[in-house]
């Protein structure tokens, strides 16, 4: 009996910690999924277009990326973000950075946004739960966050972007 | 070239443990040449030789390693090239398996040990070692190539560039690591089925040893984390600290039943489960730790063939031993009764209550992964639980710890014990009543914890004072040691509640954008801001806020908090600067720049009341376990 009884206690445990292994413990679900887009503001960069909170409400599926010239991951992330924006419109928000060295940036890789903005007090990355560099959200037809993708979109990560873009 | 040598002698400490592991099955350790000791000695060498062979690749800066190549870089100081090897996951577990046969080698050496028990121990640690090395070169190989070949490396994390990676993981290694040798000599004694007092008498210096290493490296990374990395307190709940704790906390429990298994050879199935447990969970801490199942401060890159391989090995150690425990443990079950009210009756209690707290804390560490399995729910179980299991739990083992030693062997009763210790129990209350005056403002908490401290000191204090003879003259008769290395852990986790209870209930935070030249009072101190220095160090560039600090309108000294950018990966760290007394720490930390205002920063200060007896009460703690191994080893010449 008492043989059994670890028998069942080891296997119970064990399978835990098996399927726990599959789950990645630091991808926590947004608060912001399914519910309209926070509001934000943004100062101007250069002669790029403002990005503000009118160009969400657009009938159509578009994707807002939060990202900083400061960010590593978010320079190995950019090549994703250009293919990307062949077939979206996709807009950005740099967190506490500067133009000058935004405009150089995306003279030297591309400039895959749509229209963007400066958020230099980080006000609006707080309204918009951004705990972390980079983090993308898809946002649908009616102004509502679809989804949110914490860390550099990497190539094997633009097949789920796409089915969820679909 | 020379790192073909080091996988030489890796395979070399496989193949000749693996002798260590059929030896039983094909029976020719008995009788021959192959005997378990000459094993253990041999993998020793050989697990040593490919240790210096790494770390010597280190210092060469070898980039043809993967592993060199991704966690060092020329530039580095020699000193932290040195140190990356344990700065990763592979040559950590190198230096988990070195040791692993440290111990078996220490064993092995150790006379006055029947052979064939010394045997059977050394095989159960040489299959240990088998199983280990089996993981490393199948998994984490640290002498891997990478091809090409890079021209530099990608630096250590920086947060890793201090000298507290040069101690903290060797002793925590050491305690964690060291309890497989306890496991060891138990799962020998099961196999033995002979529950003869001196082989419980083997395994005392064993506990007493890894639980000193244990309580080393855990205090080493508490001071490490609050001195060096700057993140504003000692303790954060963290399931990879938590990992520490546990085996801690069980052989804290097991320092205390083993006297009673080798004095009154009661209690033996106890210590013999708290042997095993205590192994079994450094493993579950690496599984842990390594696997990444749980979110940590302590980021490791994880890998889930990694993971697989620790949980099998888990599974199947757990399995097996608890099993043979399960099987043998009548013969060790004592037929004497404990009464509760005698020194026997307190430890059992007491070991009760530490077990429960040990079990609760793992509980709480494991269970987000469990709800995620289970209900497919996202939670954290953070410091409020553990915090509030922990404040009821410190009262029965408070209590313990101070009326405890002076409780009979065998069979005592209270009111004998009551007017044994009444001038302590009038002492209690003078202390209590002072501890009250001079808190009684702060949060009820703290003055009861205070109040705890105050009693454990006091009655260890006490327990000295019998070894006091005022005639002919005030002197001191000589205490042994056994009383001295009680009394001097005892006082240690006094000092430890002390600093602790300061540190988290009083703590005083404040967080503002300074101006230049403003003053921001914490406690009985002034910091007044200077402004900010740009530094360029060899491999780093620093933001440095200079602070002046004043008490009572005397100046005392200059703080210098930094921010740094590391050049090799661009992280960026926070140095903060403290100004420790014994009262408390002055504690600054400087953030960002106010892009509205050029003259203010962000600047975090904090008052943390009497942070260093942390480290005092560890000191002290240490002491007592190096007291009771000393003592150990003067009997055993």
């Amino acid at each position: 009996m008492k043989y059994l009884f670890l028998l069942i206690i080891m296997s119970s445990i064990g399978f835990m910690f098996y399927k726990g292994l599959k789950i990645d413990p630091s991808v926590v679900p947004s608060n912001l999924i399914d519910k309209q887009t926070p509001n934000f503001q943004l100062k101007k960069v250069g002669k790029y277009p403002l990005f503000d909170p009118n160009d969400l409400t657009k009938q159509e599926i578009k994707i807002v990326n939060f990202f900083a010239t400061w960010c590593g991951p978010c320079k190995v992330e950019h090549p994703q973000l250009m293919e990307l924006s062949n077939s979206f419109r996709i807009y950005g928000i740099a967190k506490k950075d500067n133009s000058k060295d935004i405009i150089k940036w995306l003279r030297s890789y591309g400039n895959p946004f749509d229209k963007l903005g400066l958020d230099n007090d980080g006000i609006s990355s707080i309204e918009w739960g951004v705990y972390g560099l980079p983090e993308t959200f898809i946002i649908n037809k009616d102004n509502k966050i679809l989804y949110k993708h914490i860390g550099p979109i990497m190539k094997n990560d633009l097949e789920k972007i796409y089915s969820i873009l679909k | 070239m020379i790192a073909e040598l080091g996988i030489f002698f890796l395979i070399l400490t496989l193949i000749i443990s693996s002798l260590g592991f059929i030896g039983p099955i094909f029976k020719f350790n008995e009788n021959s040449e192959v005997t378990q000791i000459k094993i253990s000695r041999l993998i020793f060498f050989c697990t040593s030789a490919s240790f210096i062979i790494l770390t010597y690749c280190f210092i060469i800066s070898d980039f043809s390693l993967t592993v060199i190549e991704k966690n060092s870089n020329s530039q580095l100081p020699t000193i932290y090239k040195i140190t990356g090897v344990w700065g990763n996951h592979e040559g950590s577990i190198l230096l988990w398996l070195l040791v692993m046969t440290f111990f078996g080698f220490l064993f092995s050496c150790q006379k006055k040990i029947d052979t064939r028990f010394k045997e059977k121990t050394l095989n159960v640690q040489n299959t240990l070692i088998f199983l280990i090395s089996l993981f490393i070169l199948f998994t984490s190989n640290p002498f891997d190539r990478t091809f090409p070949p890079a021209i530099d490396g990608a630096d250590l994390n920086p947060l890793l560039q201090d000298p507290g990676l040069i101690i903290h993981p060797p002793f925590l290694y050491l305690g964690y690591v060291g309890s497989s040798i306890v496991f060891s000599i138990s799962i020998a004694i099961l196999i033995l089925n002979n529950n003869t007092k001196e082989y419980f008498e083997i395994l005392k210096p064993w506990i007493f040893l890894s639980w000193t290493f244990l309580s080393c490296g855990i205090g080493l990374g508490s001071w490490w984390a609050y001195y060096e990395l700057g993140w504003g307190g000692f303790w954060f709940w963290d399931p990879v600290e938590n990992a520490s704790l546990l085996p801690w906390l069980t052989s804290s429990a097991l320092l205390h039943t083993i006297i009673i298994s080798t004095k009154k050879k009661s209690l033996q199935n106890w210590t013999l489960f708290l042997s095993i447990i205590t192994f079994l969970l450094s493993l579950l801490g690496t599984f842990l730790v390594r696997s990444g199942v749980l979110v940590s401060v302590h980021a490791f890159a994880n890998d889930p063939t990694r993971g697989v391989f620790i949980l099998l090995l888990l599974i199947a150690i757990s399995a097996i031993s608890l099993f043979l425990f399960l099987k043998r443990s009548k013969t060790f079950s004592s037929k004497l009764q404990i009464n509760l009210v005698s020194r026997e009756g307190a430890i059992s209690l007491n070991n009760i209550f530490m077990f429960t707290l040990s079990f609760t804390i793992l509980l709480g560490t494991v269970y987000p992964l469990f709800s995620n399995v289970i209900f497919n729910n996202k939670i954290s179980v953070g410091a409020p639980f553990f915090n509030s299991i922990l404040s009821p739990l410190m009262i029965p083992i408070t209590l313990g710890m101070m009326f405890g030693p002076f409780l009979k062997w065998e069979k005592d009763d209270v009111s004998n014990l009551l007017s044994r210790i009444r001038i302590l129990l009038l002492i209690l209350f003078l202390v209590s009543l002072t501890i009250w005056y001079l808190n009684y403002k702060g949060p009820i908490l703290s003055v009861i914890f205070f109040a705890f401290s105050a009693w454990i000191i006091t009655s260890s204090l006490f327990e000295l004072s019998k070894f006091l003879s005022f005639k002919p003259r005030l002197i001191l008769r000589k205490v042994p040691l056994k009383t001295f290395s009680q009394v001097s852990a005892h006082i240690g986790i006094a000092l430890i509640i002390l600093g602790a209870t300061g540190t988290s209930i009083l703590r005083i935070e404040q967080i503002q954008f300074q101006e230049i030249n403003e003053v921001i009072t914490a406690k009985d101190f002034k910091v007044k801001f200077l402004g900010v220095k740009m530094v360029e160090k060899k491999n780093y560039k620093s933001q440095m806020g200079v602070f002046e600090i004043y008490k009572n309108n005397k100046y005392i000294k200059t703080l210098t908090p930094e921010k740094r950018m590391y050049n090799a990966n661009k992280q960026v760290t926070t140095e903060a600067a403290i100004h420790s007394t014994v009262f408390g720490d002055l504690y600054i930390a400087i953030g960002d720049g106010n892009t509205l205002n050029n003259n203010s920063w962000t600047t975090r200060i904090w008052f943390n009341s009497f942070t260093i007896w942390i480290w005092i009460g560890v000191l002290f703690l240490v002491l007592g376990g190096i007291l009771s191994i000393f003592r150990f080893i003067k009997a055993n010449k």
